[in-house]
């Protein structure tokens, strides 16, 4: 089954919708004249269920009617989602580790190549004038205390 | 007269020198960004947030609301020069901008989209001084039903005026009130969806799920898109428009100006329509319609002239009500809360300084832009052969680096990718991530006084119907919602017959 854009929406409503339904109900609704910290949760998730249900019923209407269904994830775009994001994640676990400057290579290094047209050679330079632009703007610029380069396993 | 003292006020507060270095940067930024493409303002205050944490509340301020309204002229610059509009707000300024720069007079052309953005400015900021007062002695009658009412009416017109169907915009709005709930519940001090982690009791971090849903999602989808030739076509010209140039022009710049000032105080119909209404309006009232498309100047003229107004104008409700009526105005009122300071009718009383020297940083701004944006055209142009794979990875590392200031944990990286991967699949979902962040920003307004309300009123929800101005709100928003639905229905009907 392709999974196209309006059945995505959907999905993505009915998930999100039944859980805050169902963490909201765990709140407690309290009563009309007092309402709990579920009330809005639960309202909201009710909401968004609802908008899950007519997108739902929509999209099997347009389908049963024989529309062509065309995928909305593109092949052109798993590259750069897995790259950017692993680049990001590298980020995060290292930061606190070795410090901004071999973070910002892992971080740097790896989202280089979510685009394909990047050339090798280009990588240093681009590198190093993105290092000399944050360390300028927030460890001198700004004054935040980064250790630029530590080692803390 | 206390117009005049106030104003006075504010431009003791725009000019200091700290202040009005941060509107030039503001303006410059903005320009610059206008032009790049790629990377619209959204995507630019979002990842600036972090950098403003520093900054006085008024400094930052001005900044963001430099970068704001310098991104709409940087868009006008590449429309008119290379038929690639920066922004969606300036995408009908290409049409008779950029048949003035082939037949050579892309100066002219360049110079009445200034100087009619520069007027439309003006009159938006006096507007505004000119509203504030009265309109803020009316909101101070507002009680908890009619605030509840009125966040009710913005979200949902501006989901309903959104492309990709009424169904989708609400849905994505009521996605971003879910995650507004996180955090520690303001009434009775319950921690709702923080799942045990520490860090999100104090509920989602604004500038992270900025970044996440606008900057990192972006950058993917981007990637890999086929860039336009940037072209810079033959010679700018003379930059002087002629006699007959100004005569066609400033009745086109009276009228864009009026209509960009009414739709850019309501909510959802934000700076792209006004821009494109003008055009329309100004090719059915002119008596040689056909000269448009050809280089008509009041095609340059109106829509410039409009989108500018309507940016000076959306302050208005933001400001004032404390009710954004844009997801770009949802992101400025994100910034103010940041720096604590809550815009509503109280804002003149409690942070006057603020207040005004937002109002005449913004005129200040407006005439910097006219003094630097026309000598400063051959960079821009430049600026549009940065090739996108060395720009994404700066954005990137400013994106993580700016984030991970915020707090220096390690867990807003975390959600900077959480938030990517929801952000890219609501865009596959063809859902707006924008007004995500207006449900996120509304929603906990939203749910104050919806609760109050119903607390006053004994549990009786038909309050909101009892009290004349919610009536009326409610109506409205109701008024909305079926006008856009019904037409909806009669599309989906009319595709099905085809």
């Amino acid at each position: 089954m392709t999974i196209h854009s309006d059945l995505l929406a959907a999905l993505i409503f009915l998930v999100f919708g039944t859980l805050a339904l169902a963490i909201g109900y765990s709140y407690g609704f309290g009563t009309l004249a007092a309402l709990g910290s579920g009330a809005m949760p639960m309202l909201v998730g009710a909401g968004l269920f609802a908008m899950g249900l007519v997108q739902l019923v929509q999209t099997s209407a347009a389908r049963r009617k024989g529309q062509q269904v065309v995928s909305t994830f593109s092949r052109r775009e798993t590259r750069p989602l897995l790259f950017i994001l692993s680049a990001i994640l590298a980020f995060g676990l290292l930061i606190d580790r070795v410090g901004l400057l071999p973070s910002l290579a892992a971080l740097v290094g790896i989202s280089w190549f979510a685009d394909e047209s990047g050339r090798k050679r280009e990588l240093l330079g681009v590198l190093l004038a993105v290092a000399a632009l944050i360390v300028a703007i927030f460890y001198l610029g700004l004054g935040i205390p980064f250790r630029l380069v530590a080692w803390r396993f | 007269m206390d117009l005049i003292s106030s104003l006075a006020m504010g431009l003791q507060v725009a000019v200091t020198p700290v202040n009005l270095m941060y509107c030039l940067l503001g303006v410059t930024l903005g320009t610059a960004i206008g032009v790049l493409p790629g990377v619209g303002p959204i995507i630019t205050i979002s990842l600036l947030l972090p950098l403003t944490f520093g900054l006085t509340p008024e400094a930052s301020i001005i900044m963001l609301a430099g970068i704001f309204y310098g991104a709409a002229y940087g868009g006008s610059t590449t429309s008119i020069l290379v038929n690639l509009p920066g922004e969606a707000s300036s995408a009908v300024t290409c049409i008779d901008g950029h048949q003035m720069a082939r037949q050579g007079r892309a100066g002219a052309a360049l110079a009445v989209a200034a100087l009619g953005s520069f007027f439309a400015g003006t009159v938006g900021t006096l507007l505004i001084a000119l509203a504030g007062p009265p309109l803020a002695g009316i909101a101070m009658r507002f009680g908890a039903a009619e605030y509840a009412a009125l966040v009710f009416v913005a979200l949902l017109s501006t989901a309903a005026m959104t492309r990709g169907g009424v169904i989708k915009g609400i849905g994505v709005a009521l996605l971003g009130m879910v995650f507004g709930t996180a955090g520690s519940d303001v009434s009775t001090g319950m921690f709702r969806f923080t799942f045990g982690i520490p860090e999100l009791r104090d509920g989602v971090e604004f500038a992270v799920l900025a970044v996440g849903l606008f900057a990192v999602a972006e950058i993917i989808g981007n990637i890999g898109e086929p860039q336009g030739e940037a072209v810079a076509s033959s010679k700018i010209g003379r930059l002087w428009p002629t006699r007959d140039d100004f005569r066609r022009s400033w009745p086109a710049v009276l009228r864009g100006t009026g209509l960009g000032s009414l739709l850019g105080v309501l909510p959802g119909a934000g700076l792209a329509m006004s821009s494109f209404t003008a055009y329309m309006m100004e090719k059915s009232v002119s008596r040689q319609p056909e000269r448009f498309g050809l280089g008509a100047v009041e095609g340059v003229a109106a829509p410039e002239a409009a989108n500018n107004a309507a940016s000076q104008t959306a302050f208005i409700p933001t400001l004032l009500l404390g009710v954004p009526g844009s997801p770009t105005m949802a992101l400025m009122l994100g910034a103010f809360m940041i720096h604590g300071v809550q815009p509503g009718p109280r804002i003149m009383g409690d942070h006057p300084q603020l207040f005004w020297g937002l109002i005449v940083s913004m005129w200040v701004g407006n005439l910097l832009l006219v003094v630097l944006n026309l000598p400063l055209i051959g960079l821009w142009v430049r600026l549009l052969r940065v090739p996108y794979h060395w720009l994404y990875v700066f954005v990137l590392a400013f994106a993580c680096v700016g984030v991970f200031t915020l707090s220096s944990s390690a867990f807003d990286i975390y959600s900077l990718v959480f938030f990517g991967v929801l952000g890219y699949l609501l865009k596959a979902a063809g859902c707006n991530p924008a007004l995500f962040i207006l449900g996120f920003i509304l929603g906990p307004m939203f749910e104050e006084n919806f609760r109050r309300a119903m607390t006053l009123s004994r549990g009786d929800p038909l309050v909101f119907l009892e009290r004349p101005i919610s009536l009326v709100l409610v109506l409205i928003g109701v008024a909305v919602l079926l006008a856009t639905t019904t037409s909806f229905v009669r599309r989906g009907r009319a595709e099905a017959t085809d």
